[in-house]
Order: structure tokens, then sequence, then C-alpha cells
């Protein structure tokens, strides 16, 4: 099955990286094929960036590598808001933070908006690891992989702060799963 | 891995062991993986200061014997100019990476283009045949950068990869292989004493054995016209049988060098020709399409200098072809020399961004039913 999933944020977030986590995760770990693109500009802060990965189960399924009709966003930031929003399909998962993403902007969509408070992550003392955490919340809710698989690719993507950047994923995974049970009771 | 990643490490598993660049939006990657993983292995890697410097010091480093690269992009194959004439007229083997990105001039940095199929083509003044290739995949970058450094030391001949700042920057699983896994080819070395060596004469495929500085025999490294034994020459014949050769060590061994691929021809009355990034949207485009009905199939030169003889054939058979690429008219120009003009239709994209599926299916169907 081919998925489309998008990371929008202002760069210095972390999106590119949680892209390639996710990517790796899914490519190495999971078996699947996946092609992920980055856009950003030329500042290593500030600025849009936007992370677009395509998932299949085949090579055809991956041959096109642009999204434009997402299943998964998430959302770092109200910066990338425009670039996300026309890219979503309808009923399409949108993950993003209050603090930094107005859900009222999303409200016209016809998606899915998981609003993960970042006290969650700020109560653990991974403020500065909101990245992945969320992808974590991400994996967590979707089941689009499991925690072994992101916590594996974190090891090998991650060099500086590993041990911090996988507890941040594994709380995230946790507080995904609870969410995702949440929204069926 | 990212596009420029991959092409490194698979020119360090080709035998790379010395790289020069000056970095440059989008291939700066190449550059900084080269200067990382060539002390490793012994290698060198050194940051000039400009393109042209760059490009000089890899054909310097390719006749004291080490299989060298460059990288850079449009405005860098600018500089670059006029050392890939000195290159191809001194036979170097030397492999050049051009990661495209919009032009003209400085252009739009950060987006990606195919504007460069002519510039690598006719950099210099003179006749000479370069070897140029553009991957579709990342796994396609490691296998044609390999190919690339074996292409350019088999034929001394300036070898240029091509990509694009998407496919450079675009992440996909790849297997690297071990030295021990593909064939390596190495430039032919003279067999003669050092005596009887003449450094340019050539071997019976027309490529003259190489004799590396530091290797005993006596050789020269001449841009200006020369014969046999390098020396400088007016002579009408020497220049002429010289210029021959250069070209035709390429064209007469086409058949070995050019390749391409062709998907969905079998009942296709419509053949969209593209290459490198584009061609692989436009692979997931007509797969849409013939699902709706639509006869395409798809042609995809991986070579594009020279270009494979058997377009024509594959054309011959086609109603209508459809060249789409990511500049204004480049490499149509040459594929209507090989069918039925009446036949091209030529679809120019340039928009910065490669296509979507959407809007690739609805160029496609535009063009497919006009006219």
């Amino acid at each position: 099955m081919r998925l489309e999933v998008l990371i929008g944020g202002r760069g210095g977030q972390g999106v590119q990286l949680m892209a390639k986590v996710l990517g790796h995760a899914l490519a190495i770990y999971e078996g699947k094929e996946v092609v992920h693109v980055g856009t950003y500009g030329a500042e290593t802060r500030g600025g849009v960036s936007i992370a677009e990965l395509i998932v299949g189960d085949c090579r055809d399924e991956v041959m096109c590598f642009k999204v434009s009709s997402a299943d998964i966003a998430i959302l770092l930031h109200s910066i990338a808001l425009g670039h996300v929003v026309q890219r979503l399909k309808e009923g399409a998962l949108v993950f993003i933070d209050p603090t930094l993403v107005s859900a009222y902007s999303l409200m016209n969509m016809k998606a899915k908006v998981i609003e993960v408070s970042s006290h969650v992550s700020r109560r653990h003392g991974l403020s500065s690891y909101l990245n992945i955490f969320m992808l974590g919340v991400m994996a967590g809710a979707t089941g689009l992989l499991k925690l072994d698989s992101l916590v594996r690719s974190v090891e090998d993507v991650i060099k500086r702060n590993r041990e911090i950047n996988l507890e941040a994923a594994r709380r995230g995974y946790q507080y995904g799963i609870k969410l995702s049970r949440g929204s069926r009771g | 891995m990212q596009g420029n990643e991959a092409c490194a490490y698979a020119a360090v598993v080709a035998g790379c062991r010395f790289f020069a660049g000056y970095p440059i939006t989008p291939s700066s990657e190449i550059f900084e993986v080269m200067a990382r993983e060539l002390p490793r292995v012994g290698g060198v890697c050194i940051q000039m200061e400009d393109e042209i410097a760059s490009i000089m010091a890899a054909i310097g480093a390719s006749w004291a014997g080490l299989k060298s690269m460059t990288a850079t992009s449009g405005p860098g194959i600018a500089l670059m100019a006029e050392a890939v004439g000195y290159a191809a007229m001194t036979e170097t083997p030397l492999v050049i990476v051009d990661v495209q990105r919009a032009g003209p001039a400085t252009g739009v940095p950060t987006k990606p283009s195919q504007g460069d199929i002519m510039e690598i083509r006719w950099l210099s003044n003179g006749d000479y045949e370069i070897v140029a290739m553009y991957p579709w995949s990342v796994q396609e970058v490691v296998d044609l950068t390999i190919r690339a450094f074996n292409l350019a030391e088999e034929f001394r001949v300036p070898t240029i990869l091509l990509m694009d700042g998407t496919l450079a920057h675009l992440h996909e699983k790849v297997a690297i292989p071990s030295e021990d896994d593909v064939r390596l080819v190495n430039r032919p070395k003279p067999s003669s004493p050092p005596e009887e060596y003449m450094p340019y004469k050539p071997s019976s495929y027309l490529v003259p054995p190489m004799a590396s500085f530091g290797d005993g025999y006596r050789t020269r490294c001449e841009g200006l016209a020369h014969d046999y034994q390098g020396m400088p020459t007016s002579s009408p014949d020497v220049y002429e049988e010289l210029v021959r050769r250069l070209c035709d060590k390429i064209r007469l061994n086409s058949h070995r060098i050019a390749q391409l691929k062709y998907y969905f021809l079998d009942d296709a009355e419509v053949a969209i020709l593209a290459y490198g990034t584009m061609a692989r949207i436009m692979y997931a485009a007509i797969r849409e399409l013939r699902d709706e009905g639509e006869r395409i199939g798809l042609i995809r030169p991986i070579t594009i200098w020279p270009l494979p003889e058997e377009l024509s054939d594959l054309m011959s058979e086609m109603k209508k072809v459809l060249v789409v690429e990511m500049n204004y008219g480049q490499l149509v120009r040459e594929i209507e020399r090989l069918t039925d003009r009446k036949r091209v239709v030529f679809c120019p994209w340039l928009r910065l961004e490669f296509p979507c599926l959407e809007e690739a299916k609805a160029m496609i169907r535009r063009h497919l039913h006009a006219g």
C-alpha cells in the first residue's frame, strides 16, 4: 500500500532528521520501500523546512517521490502551514503541537487534527527533543511502525544525545498509543 | 542515504583516491563525504580556490596515477570548460559530477533542473567526445558512478555523471557494493619497454596505453595538437588523425558505452522520452495512465552522450514521441535528428520542482490528445 507522509516545520526544529529516522526505520527495519525528499532554505535556522516521504510495498509505488495528498502529516510550526494544508488528503491525520500551531487554522480542513501538547514532552524534560517525541507519537498512534524499529533507527541515525532521543521516542510512542486508545474509546 | 552521499561512497569503491573541489549547492555533500572518507583509504581530498583549479588538480592527480574526481553544479561546470577540453585532448581519465540546478548563471541554487545537457556536451572549443550518464534513483547513482570511473579509465576520457538538485538530496535505500563485488577497470598501461613507448600511439580500440608520471616512462601531457610522442605539431595529417581518433574512440565504441531502458513499449503507440529524475516521474504517471487505457510507454536514455543508437529504431515504431525535459529544449533537438521530426512533440517543464503525479499526468494527457 502506498502512503504519503508530510512533515513541516521551521529550519532547526529537526524536520529533516525526523524524516531520516522515519525513512530509515521503515526501509531497514520494516522492509518497506521509502523515498524521502527534503526542501529547505539556505538558512540553518528559520525558514520553511518540509520533508516528503512516500512509503510503499514495492519499488513501483515509490517511483513518484512527490507528496500530493498526504495520508499523515506532522506539523511542528505554523510557518509551514501553507505548504502542508494544501497537500492533505481528505481524512488525513495531522499531528500538531498546539503551542506552535493553532488548531483553529486547520479547522476548515477535512483532516483529523491530533493535538500533542508539548506539556507532555516538557514534563519529561524532553522539550528540546520535540521532533523525535512527535515522531514517536505518530508511530504509536498510527501503528505505521513498531516501537522496536523506531528505537533501532534512532540508534543508527542519531549520534549526539542518543539516550535522551531514545527516551523521547519511547515516551512519544507510549503517548501515541494512549491517544489512539482514547480516540477509539 | 541521499544521492550525493551515495555518489561519494561509490566513487571510493570504484577506486577514486583523489578529489579536488570547490563547494557549490546542490553538490556539496559529495565533497563533505569525500573529505571524510578519502583519508581513511589513503586518498587525498583537497579544497581548491575555485572550480578551474579543482579540475586542473584532478587532471594532475590522474596523470600521477590516481583515479580522480571533482564535483560541482552548472556554474562550476562553466568555469571548468577549458579544462574539460584539455582533459579530452590529453586523454585524461577523469570523473566530473554535475549536480544540475536552475540556470542560467547563478540561477536558483537550491532548485533542480536538467539544463546542463548541452553545456556538458559542448564545453570546449574543437572536436572531441565525452561520456555522460544520468541515473534516476539513488541505487543507480551508485552503479553509474562506478561505471563512470570504469569508462573514464578504459577510454581515457572525461566522463560526466549528471544529477540534479532533487536526486542529489533524495533519500533512498541503497546497497553499496564492496570492491570485491564490482568489476573495476583500470586504464590501459604500456607493455612495451620504456625506450619504445609512444604516449599517444593508439591501441587496437583507439585508446593509447597510459604511463603515469613516475612509472619510468617518458610521457607528455600535451594540450597542443601532438604526434604519437606527444610533441606539438601543426601537421594536417597528424592533426586529422588525432581529432578523428579523439571522437572515434567514443563514436566507434558507442555500442559498448551507450545504455538505455524502455518500459511498456509492447503495445504502445506513443512513447515518452525522458531521462534522469524526470523519467521516474513519467514512469509513475505512465503506469496510471495505462490503467486508464492509454497505450503509452517510456524510453529512457541512461547514457546521454553518446546517445544510444537503438533510439532511432524504437522511435520509428511510435506514432508520437513526447520528449519531456526540465529545460526549454535541449536533448529534443538531438532526438529530432534521430527520427522523423513530425513525430516529436516537446514538453518543457520549467517549474523549479519536478512535477507531481497529477501534474505529470495532466501534461501527458494534454499533449497526447492535441493535434
